[in-house]
């Protein structure tokens, strides 16, 4: 079978990495904030400051470590019919988020994200085949915003029954979020896992101790945990490439031995976020050659550590679903994939991933849909070379009507959904834009997700009137 | 077949050793003194050596077994007197592996595509940059801002390679817009003497007939002041007809024009599913089958003479049998055809850039960006990269623009990274340490004036209010309009346009 596949470091380039990881790790430490962390790490052997609530890893104590990270991780759908498997056979692609504003495609214009935008855009994802599982796209911004993480992930198992991948901020969010998730699912997420974090240190070198928290809390309870740095080139990341990325690999690394010490054997991954900053105005820059080249080593060194990746995708700074978004959230999403980044954070966000749009999803989904064809195994035999037509049809004959011509057309040539090929004048009259969004409300239109069972209906609200009374205990 | 590799290697007096450093799936020169000291690479792999094994034997198999029709008694002449089997009266010919591995050893490695102005030369060579070439040929300028499409003008070219000339991302033109309101005798001649004045770029386009070859030959050697042997400021695409056909009046042409001195990019084009199998690694073997049969004709007839493996397979579709250049099956035909091209030792020209959208949309940006980065990635010398949308039927000033932000990420991605202790920062991440943050220190600022970071030309990163709903298109037009009107380049001398202009008017005499 041949396969598209890039190779960019060298054996030696790995363990020249490793090894300034390590050094890293070893001599300058991570700030975990946690004293629940510490006394974790303490206990595993590594050099731990009680009172900076700071430690330092060496080898001795990662190593044990990832040797219990698990190598496939089923993500399990709201409703099973959508499980998949991290490691499995599929490449994953999963939406992007979360953004503030909702771009409206065709007039240009952009407001604050609401509820019902988090809705439609939800059932829009739920609904696109390429789309495996969801992050919440787009906040809820007119809920008060203690409450919003819970509104939203009531919004998303209303509106999708696709498995699910939020941040969870604070310890006492833990209960609450999760009781949501399993009411959907009718199961424990133990055994049916059908939500999973990002779990963000905080560059350079710390964690954030609320989040943290929780991720101890979540790891116990079944949750997948995608630690997910974000270093950026020449702000709060030196200013290279290859140093970004070791700074990268050393929280990583920190945090997958922190959950593994908690919970020997929970499913962690390592989430690609380190990028860049715009040094002009120190804004986050989405997509560009150098997320190219982060995606690509964090993702060989993950794998050498035996860590399946989320890698960054299609996301652009683009202010529309423009030349600028397709080339520059190709150029990552095509990267990620021939690295061989387990799972993609693909269909998306605009303007730095600050705005979600419905043309934006539905162009990324026929994006997507090429790049599954270019990197899928083919077989390399005279079955699949035609020989026989080759002979057959020799010089100046043509192929046009040969029965594998008809048999192969349908599964060696990849169909957009919107992309245009017929003829000029076949598109005059209608943007590409103005098609993709046609397409959204058709898709919106004729796809309802099976509702929720009027029981978990009242449950879910009596989770979120709870935890809303108890902030205002507090 | 490793004798097959090596007896082309040593002919070319490099060593297998290093010649496999430099090939995929990974070269690294490791520098001994600098620990780590590598040179990280982004490359592609696709086929394993077993697949290449397949590909090759497939492809002799047809030249072999199938043959040729080179529809030329000039090419039957010489393939006949090379020993190859030839039939007089179908003008076929049956092309012997021996002998494609005899002129595959003849094509030089090192290739000079040289400017009209000598700070245009490139070189398709190990260690040289990709040389990126715009597309063509259009038959319609599209209008950015008003969506319309009309035929393309003399006027309409004149500003076109004006603007080639003008974008530093571009290394050599090809005349991307055919006009339609010059005189059809002379059509080729003058769109390239128009090509050569605005800019002084290599220039790349098709001569399709024989006769024409004496007055090329003579206003390009006016515009060198030359010979083209020496300063080939001009190359020729001969495309081969699917499946497995020369076109005879090109074919001849071709002949003449190596002899001359002129590169040859050999482009075969089966479309899958047409003149081509349903299958991008069948199409593939058409395409290698054609191209060495190419090669085999240029080198008897010109031993020596520069020939390049230019991929011009691509999909077709299927309800209206239009060309399709943005598919991820192009993408993949270019991986493969670019590897087999090296797996025999030829320089490649892969197709990138050019889209099947109407209009620089995402989905001009998505397909172009695949094709050209998959071209960058398999390590083609050269990719066709600006310009063109609707499968290569029209001409955009945005997308011309766009697409140089295209070329200029893509050579960043590309780009060989060290991975050495001077880029791992280690003492900036010791000092900066948990909590800091890096925008002052010193390596920051050096580092990003040395180009750690690129930055897009058009492409918008500023803050969504200060475009105030500008869209990116008008942007892009407004920069080809102001890069047009600063008419760059050098000029030419009255005295070589005065040559140029007798060489055309006396094939026009001769001709009518």
């Amino acid at each position: 079978m041949a396969k598209a596949r890039i190779s960019y470091l060298s054996d030696d380039d790995k363990q020249f990495i490793h090894e300034k990881t390590l050094q890293v790790l070893a001599e300058i430490g991570v700030a975990y904030n946690s004293p629940k962390a510490i006394e974790l790490l303490a206990a595993a052997g590594a050099q731990v400051d009680r009172e900076a609530l700071t430690a330092r890893l060496t080898w001795d104590v990662i190593e044990p470590a990832l040797a219990t990270v698990p190598r496939q991780i089923l993500l399990a759908g709201i409703d099973e019919a959508h499980d998949v498997v991290l490691g499995g056979e599929r490449w994953l692609c999963t939406s992007d988020g979360l953004t503030t504003y909702w771009y409206d495609d065709l007039s240009g214009e952009r407001r604050p994200g609401t509820s019902d935008d988090l809705a439609v855009i939800t059932r829009l994802c739920d609904a696109m085949p390429e789309i495996d599982y969801l992050w919440p796209t787009l906040q809820s911004g007119e809920v008060e915003g203690a409450l919003m993480p819970l509104a939203m992930q009531a919004t998303m198992v209303r509106n999708s029954a696709k498995h699910v991948q939020d941040e969870v901020r604070t310890p006492e969010m833990v209960g609450p979020i999760l009781e949501i998730y399993e009411a959907a699912c009718g199961a424990a997420l133990t055994e049916r896992p059908c939500f999973s974090v990002t779990n963000c240190t905080i560059a350079p070198l710390q964690h954030d101790r609320e989040m943290t928290e929780a991720g101890l809390q979540l790891c116990k309870r079944g949750v997948p945990i995608f630690v997910l740095p974000m270093p950026q080139v020449g702000t709060t990341g030196p200013g290279t490439v290859l140093s970004d990325c070791i700074v990268n690999m050393a929280e990583l690394l920190s945090g997958i031995v922190l959950y593994q010490l908690a919970q020997p054997g929970c499913a962690t991954i390592s989430g690609v976020g380190a990028g860049v900053a715009d040094l002009r105005t120190g804004g986050y820059i989405a997509a560009g050659p150098e997320i190219g080249l982060i995606n690509m080593i964090c993702v060989e060194m993950s794998r050498f550590y035996g860590l399946l990746t989320q890698a960054t995708g299609m996301s652009s700074d683009a202010k529309a679903a423009d030349f600028q978004s397709g080339s520059e959230g190709g150029m990552t999403a095509l990267v990620a994939a021939l690295i061989g980044a387990d799972s993609l954070i693909a269909a998306g966000g605009l303007d730095g991933v600050q705005q979600s749009s419905l043309a934006k999803i539905v162009l990324d989904c026929d994006q997507i849909g090429a790049l599954r064809r270019y990197r899928r195994d083919d077989p390399v035999d005279e079955a699949h070379a035609l020989i026989d037509d080759i002979r057959d049809v020799g010089i100046g004959g043509h192929f046009l009507g040969r029965k594998s011509t008809r048999q192969f057309g349908r599964s060696e040539v990849w169909r957009p959904a919107v992309f245009r090929r017929g003829t000029f004048e076949e598109s005059k009259g209608k943007s590409l834009v103005e098609a993709a969004v046609e397409r959204a409300h058709a898709v919106l239109a004729a796809h309802e997700p099976a509702p929720l069972p009027d029981d978990v209906e009242r449950h879910i609200d009596a989770v979120i009137a709870g935890y809303a009374a108890s902030l205002e205990r507090a | 077949m490793r004798d097959f590799v090596a007896r082309l290697v040593g002919r070319s007096g490099v060593t297998l050793a290093r010649r496999r450093r430099r090939e995929w799936p990974a070269a690294h020169d490791t520098t001994e003194d600098d620990p780590g000291g590598d040179v990280a690479r982004a490359r592609v792999r696709y086929l394993s050596d077993e697949d290449q094994q397949f590909v090759h034997e497939h492809a002799m198999r047809v030249l072999e077994e199938i043959g040729v029709a080179f529809n030329t008694e000039k090419a039957i002449d010489l393939l006949e007197a090379a020993g190859a089997p030839v039939d007089r009266q179908t003008l076929r010919a049956k092309v012997p592996r021996e002998l494609v591995e005899r002129c595959l050893a003849t094509v030089p490695r090192r290739i000079l595509l040289a400017g009209r102005d000598p700070r245009h030369d490139r070189y398709l060579d190990d260690g040289e940059p990709i040389v990126f070439c715009t597309d063509g040929t259009g038959t319609y300028m599209y209008d950015d801002l008003t969506g319309e499409r009309r035929e393309g003008t003399e006027a309409d070219l004149h500003e076109v390679m004006r603007l080639f000339e003008g974008l530093d991302e571009i290394d050599m033109n090809w005349c991307s817009i055919c006009p339609r309101d010059v005189d059809p005798v002379t059509q080729g001649l003058r769109m390239a003497a128009i090509g050569l004045t605005e800019s002084g770029k290599h220039l790349q386009d098709e001569v399709r007939r024989p006769e024409q070859v004496p007055a090329y030959v003579e206003m390009l050697e006016t515009f060198a002041g030359a010979s083209l042997h020496e300063r080939p400021i001009f190359s020729v695409t001969s495309c081969t007809i699917a499946p497995l056909q020369h076109d005879k009046e090109m074919t001849e042409a071709g002949i003449e024009l190596a002899r001359a001195g002129v590169p040859i990019f050999v482009m075969p084009m089966p479309l899958m599913g047409t003149t081509g199998p349903m299958s991008v690694l069948g199409c593939c073997v058409v395409n290698m089958a054609e191209l060495l049969s190419a090669v085999v004709l240029f080198q008897l007839a010109a031993p020596g003479s520069a020939v390049v493996s230019a991929i011009g397979t691509a999909a077709a579709e299927m309800r209206s049998g239009l060309y399709l250049c943005g598919a991820p099956e192009v993408a993949l035909i270019n991986t493969i055809c670019i590897e087999m091209s090296h797996f025999y030792g030829l320089r490649t020209m892969g197709s990138g850039g050019t889209a099947d959208a109407k209009a620089s949309n995402q989905q001009a940006g998505a397909e172009g960006m695949m094709t050209g980065l998959a071209a960058a990635l398999a390590g083609s010398e050269c990719i066709l990269a600006f310009g063109l949308l609707d499968g290569a039927q029209s001409v955009s000033l945005a997308k011309t623009v766009l697409d140089c932000d295209t070329v200029g990420a893509i050579r960043r991605y590309v780009r060989d990274d060290p991975i050495d202790e001077s880029h791992a920062l280690l003492d900036d991440i010791r000092e900066v340490g948990i909590g800091g943050h890096y925008l002052g220190a010193r390596s920051t600022r050096r580092l990003l004036r040395q180009g750690e970071l690129w930055s897009p030309r058009v492409w918008q990163r500023a803050p969504f209010e200060s475009y105030a709903g500008r869209p990116l298109v008008d942007d892009a037009v407004a920069r080809a309009r102001e890069i047009i009107a600063s008419r760059p380049g050098t000029p030419v001398d009255d005295g070589v346009l005065a040559g140029v202009e007798r060489v055309i008017a006396s094939y026009r005499a001769a001709m009518v």
